[in-house]
């Protein structure tokens, strides 16, 4: 059963990989705005061990708080679910990607989210999960999830999504 | 990371990106970019290329002397065409031809219409040209002032309350019927040191231009303060005309002085009946309003001063104005000295509206162009 | 005593003048008029039957590049008393002063085969003398519209004593499709719209390019590896490579040195976002901040020896000004709000800036010592400002609000007026201005 759900996932990966390209979110097609691109959605939300369980059940992202880096509350019981997750399943590594709303300058929301993606990082390494498995990137404000421009599609936005990835290099 | 559908991806896209440069658009002929000769050529050889094309003409118009006669003979008025220019704002009526006939309408507020380009009210200066000696004439002015007074009260209010006195001084000027000659001259010495320092007082609150999109411009630039001081000259009459303003009691020491001296004085004054300080301000007007500063330019940081002579009917001799001085560089001078220069000869229209009797107090004039107060802020 | 004083004054200063009389009428003019300066340009001479059209198309190419600058209104051809029928006759001055207008220019042009050339003279109206010398362009008649740009340069120059900008390109993001699937490109255009051509595909996010100081290379942001990354891209063959940066994950926000060589940019690491600089030939990185706060959209001077940058080590987004080789900076940013992407203007004297505040942003300049603060737009998001090679205008992008919003480019005057936008198909935003042509 595992060999199968790998073998979707590789499956699923390269067709995905193939029709978009290198960057998974540029063409918008599999990466869904930077929502859990990666091998998101794949298997069944119901079998812990697969990445549809991580993204839908334990909850892919936290959300912060208007030009802050800091993990909220809620933000850490889903990372200790994620980290747990991590743990159970050592042949996934995750590039979490940063994000940040449309109010404020470019440059500064890629730094913004790099911050973000950088404190859910340290706090998943902090709960035991190889700094190693863990990459951080910043979208800073290119891929919004909601397109309104209100408080409510912003706090949205304002997010850090661990992406999954398999690796078989590292299981 | 290296999974197979990298490799794949990269594939692909490296047969995608090859495609797009290849077989389409922009590879064939990338950024052509046009090499032209572009060459300058210098004005001898210009000439030397023309000669061929060119009918035997005399020297082109560089020559101002050409021009003059053609200017003064030629009586096109067609003003009906000027119409289509709409917002002409400066003197549109320009008809050479009429140079003698001391217009009558010259100024009558110049079509205000311009300011509305400009989004920062500019301040019209629709001057009333009356050179009659009326109050009202000042009144453009004065409305700049008083803003002008009130910033620097806000600011740092100058010590004494002469300071209000000075300000409205010159609107006085402008207003006042008819201030002695020897005011006029003093503006330009002491007096103006005074209108500096209210300006730049006033600019220091640029903060305020946060809430505002376009910049304030300028903010009612005090003129030259006309120091009533002058005022007392020979005619003592006028002097109240002046005070317009409420410049009461202020000074008793002042106004005795004044007094005092204008008496002295009066008999001093030249033959000839001197300019009042209408006249004066309604030359300046109309010179003023033709006057086009671009507060963004680096020219609007040069004060310049340039001559001119008059003749009996007002107009610019030889249509000839010479820089005196300046405080910028060559190329900044050049600059705001040729703005000055059109201001003069554009305005002169048929010729300055000056009193004729006078035409010694008026033959040669020095004016000079301080746009420190238009500046952006 | 004080009285007696003031008296002897006021008599001093009555005194003086008086006794001037015979020296000429002094007056002074504080107050005049902002408004635009009146041209005419009766259509260029065809001098052969070929350059009727081209002939045509340049005048009003430099009408069009005149009148946009909102400093010079064109006087219409309607209003003409009379018409130049030839480059080589003498000029009517009196026809030109009775229309007001107040700069003539006339002009001619030949065209034999594909080579085009243009010859104008540009004439002070009112004082009846030329500015300047004729000049004379020679190139193809493909290139006719940079022609046009080079008579409009020159005639603007003259009449303001400073460069032109009309001559030169702008690169910057293409942009189309939803804010939540928004695909980028690289692209170039003339400076008003015209020749657009595209430098990527859209198949990856890039960002904010900056054109080099001669305009053959772009630098740029790109996501290509899902990582930012910045590249730098051959204008002339649209070749790229990637920077060799400082080591880190992400670099972005890049600028060329005035000279070419030196790109300084921001690389972030461990959460931590710094400004480094890295010599393109030798490969060497320095690293110019390291503080723990955010450090970045880094602009050197004209002269190469400071760098204006933004940081929030203070709390919240603020400019700053720094040596060229780092070390202590100070703020100059002091007012209400956050100031970022701040950018060194070619003349020096300013820094353009994005502002936010109360919800609004606004594109403002200031002096390099943070004095004489203005804010020249106002909208739900403007950002981004450019300067004109001269340094009189500023280009920016502007996204409208919701879900619905798109980006486009506008410009503006450092005064604040003539704010329009840029006239381009489609969305765009992160424009670099790039120089004066050759």
């Amino acid at each position: 059963m595992k060999m199968m759900t790998r073998a979707t996932v590789v499956l699923l990966a390269l067709a995905t990989a193939a029709c978009t390209n290198p960057d998974r979110f540029g063409g918008g097609a599999g990466g869904a705005g930077g929502a859990g691109g990666g091998v998101g959605g794949v298997g069944s939300a119901s079998d812990p061990a697969s990445p549809a369980y991580f993204n839908q059940t334990i909850g892919d992202r936290v959300l912060f708080a208007v030009d802050t880096s800091t993990i909220t509350p809620e933000g850490k019981a889903i990372l200790d679910g994620q980290a747990q997750w991590l743990l159970t399943n050592a042949d996934y590594r995750s590039v979490i990607e940063g994000h940040a709303d449309e109010q404020g300058t470019r440059e500064y929301n890629i730094a913004l989210g790099f911050r973000r993606a950088n404190a859910v990082r340290e706090y998943l390494v902090s709960r035991g999960v190889p700094a190693g498995r863990l990459e951080v990137t910043s979208y800073g404000k290119e891929r919004p999830i909601e397109v309104c421009s209100q408080e409510s599609c912003y706090a949205k936005n304002r997010r850090a999504v661990t992406v999954l990835s398999f690796s078989a290099i590292t299981s | 990371m290296q999974t197979p559908g990298t490799y794949i991806s990269a594939i692909g896209h490296v047969g995608l990106i090859g495609w797009l440069i290849l077989g389409w658009g922009f590879s064939a002929e990338p950024l052509r970019i046009e090499t032209m000769d572009v060459s300058v050529v210098t004005g001898e050889e210009f000439e030397a290329m023309l000669q061929a094309a060119r009918t035997p003409e005399p020297g082109e118009a560089e020559p101002d002397a050409p021009v003059v006669p053609e200017f003064d003979e030629t009586p096109p008025p067609a003003p009906t065409e000027e119409e289509p220019n709409a917002p002409a704002p400066p003197p549109e009526p320009v008809e050479p031809p009429e140079e003698e006939v001391p217009p009558p309408p010259p100024p009558p507020a110049p079509p205000v219409a311009d300011v509305t380009d400009v989004a920062p009210d500019e301040p019209v200066v629709p001057a009333p040209p009356p050179p009659s000696p009326d109050v009202e004439i000042s009144q453009r002015p004065t409305p700049r002032q008083a803003d002008t007074v009130a910033s620097t009260i806000s600011e740092p209010p100058p010590p004494d309350a002469q300071v209000d006195d000075v300000v409205r001084d010159e609107v006085v000027p402008d207003d006042s019927a008819e201030v002695e000659v020897v005011e006029d001259e003093q503006e330009p010495t002491a007096p103006e040191d005074t209108t500096d320092q209210i300006v730049i007082e006033d600019e220091a609150p640029s903060g305020v231009v946060e809430t505002s999109m376009r910049p304030q411009v300028r903010p009612s630039r005090p003129t030259p303060p006309a120091p009533e001081v002058d005022e007392p000259e020979a005619e003592t009459v006028e002097t109240p005309a002046e005070p317009e303003t409420p410049e009461p009691d202020v000074d008793d020491a002042v106004a005795a002085a004044l007094a005092a001296a204008g008496a002295g004085e009066a008999p001093a004054v030249q033959a000839g009946p001197p300019m009042t300080g209408s006249e004066r301000d309604s030359f300046r007007v109309s010179v003023n309003r033709c006057w086009n500063v671009d507060p963004g330019s680096v020219a609007a940081r040069v004060t310049v001063e340039v001559g001119f002579s008059l003749d009996r009917s007002g107009r610019v001799e030889g249509n000839e104005v010479r820089l005196i001085s300046s405080d910028g560089d060559q190329s900044a001078t050049n600059t705001a000295f040729e703005a000055a220069r059109r201001a003069i000869l554009r305005c002169q229209s048929g010729g300055y509206q000056l009193p004729a009797d006078k035409y010694d107090q008026w033959k040669d004039v020095v004016i000079t162009f301080d746009p420190s107060g238009m500046r952006l802020r | 005593m004080m009285k007696r004083l003031l008296t002897l004054l006021v008599a001093l200063m009555l005194a003086g003048p008086v006794l001037a009389q015979n020296g000429p009428l002094r007056l002074r003019i504080t107050d005049g008029v902002i408004e635009p300066i009146t041209f005419a340009v009766p259509s260029f001479e065809a001098e052969s039957p070929q350059a009727q059209q081209v002939a045509a198309d340049l005048s009003r190419l430099v009408v069009q590049d005149l009148a946009g600058t909102g400093l010079f209104r064109e006087v219409p051809a309607t209003a003409f008393i009379s018409q130049v029928s030839s480059f080589a006759q003498p000029v009517a001055f009196a026809d030109w002063r009775a229309i007001n207008a107040q700069a003539l220019i006339v002009g001619a042009v030949t065209v034999s085969g594909n080579q085009l050339v243009v010859r104008f003279r540009l004439y002070d109206v009112f004082s009846g003398q030329e500015l300047g010398e004729g000049l004379q362009f020679a190139g193809t008649t493909a290139g006719w519209r940079r022609m046009g740009h080079k008579v409009a340069d020159a005639v603007y120059s003259r009449i303001t004593g400073e460069g032109g900008y009309f001559d030169s390109r702008v690169v910057f993001v293409s942009e189309a499709g939803p804010k939540d699937n928004r695909q980028k490109r690289l692209a170039v255009m003339d400076y008003d719209g015209a020749n657009l051509q595209f430098l990527t595909d859209s198949s990856t996010i890039v960002l904010a390019p900056r054109f080099s100081p001669n305009g053959d290379r772009v630098l740029y942001t790109s996501y290509e590896s899902g990582f930012p990354r910045i590249n730098v891209l051959n204008v002339a063959n649209v070749g790229r490579q990637q920077l060799t940066t400082a080591p880190g994950e992400m670099a972005f926000s890049p600028r060329f040195s005035r000279d070419g060589r030196q790109v300084t940019y921001s690389l972030s690491n461990g959460g931590n976002t710094d400004i480094y600089r890295t010599d393109l030939s030798s490969g060497q990185h320095v690293r110019l901040t390291s503080a723990p706060s955010i450090e970045t959209a880094p602009s050197l001077s004209p002269d190469g020896s400071q760098i204006v940058f933004e940081s929030d080590r203070s709390g919240s987004q603020q400019l700053y000004i720094m040596s060229a080789n780092g070390g202590e900076a100070r703020r100059i940013s002091f007012g209400e709000g956050r100031y970022g992407t701040p950018v060194w203007s070619p003349r020096g004297d300013l820094v353009a800036f994005t502002k936010q505040n109360a919800g609004r942003f606004h594109i403002g300049v200031m002096r390099t010592d943070g004095s004489e603060e203005r804010l020249l737009t106002s909208s739900f998001l403007d950002e981004g400002p450019t300067w004109s090679p001269n340094g009189r205008v500023i280009m920016f992008s502007r996204e409208t609000q919701g879900a619905g919003g798109t980006s486009s480019m506008y410009s503006v005057d450092i005064s604040g007026r003539n704010l329009k936008a840029v006239p381009i198909q489609g969305g765009a935003s992160d424009p670099s201005w790039g120089p004066l042509q050759p």
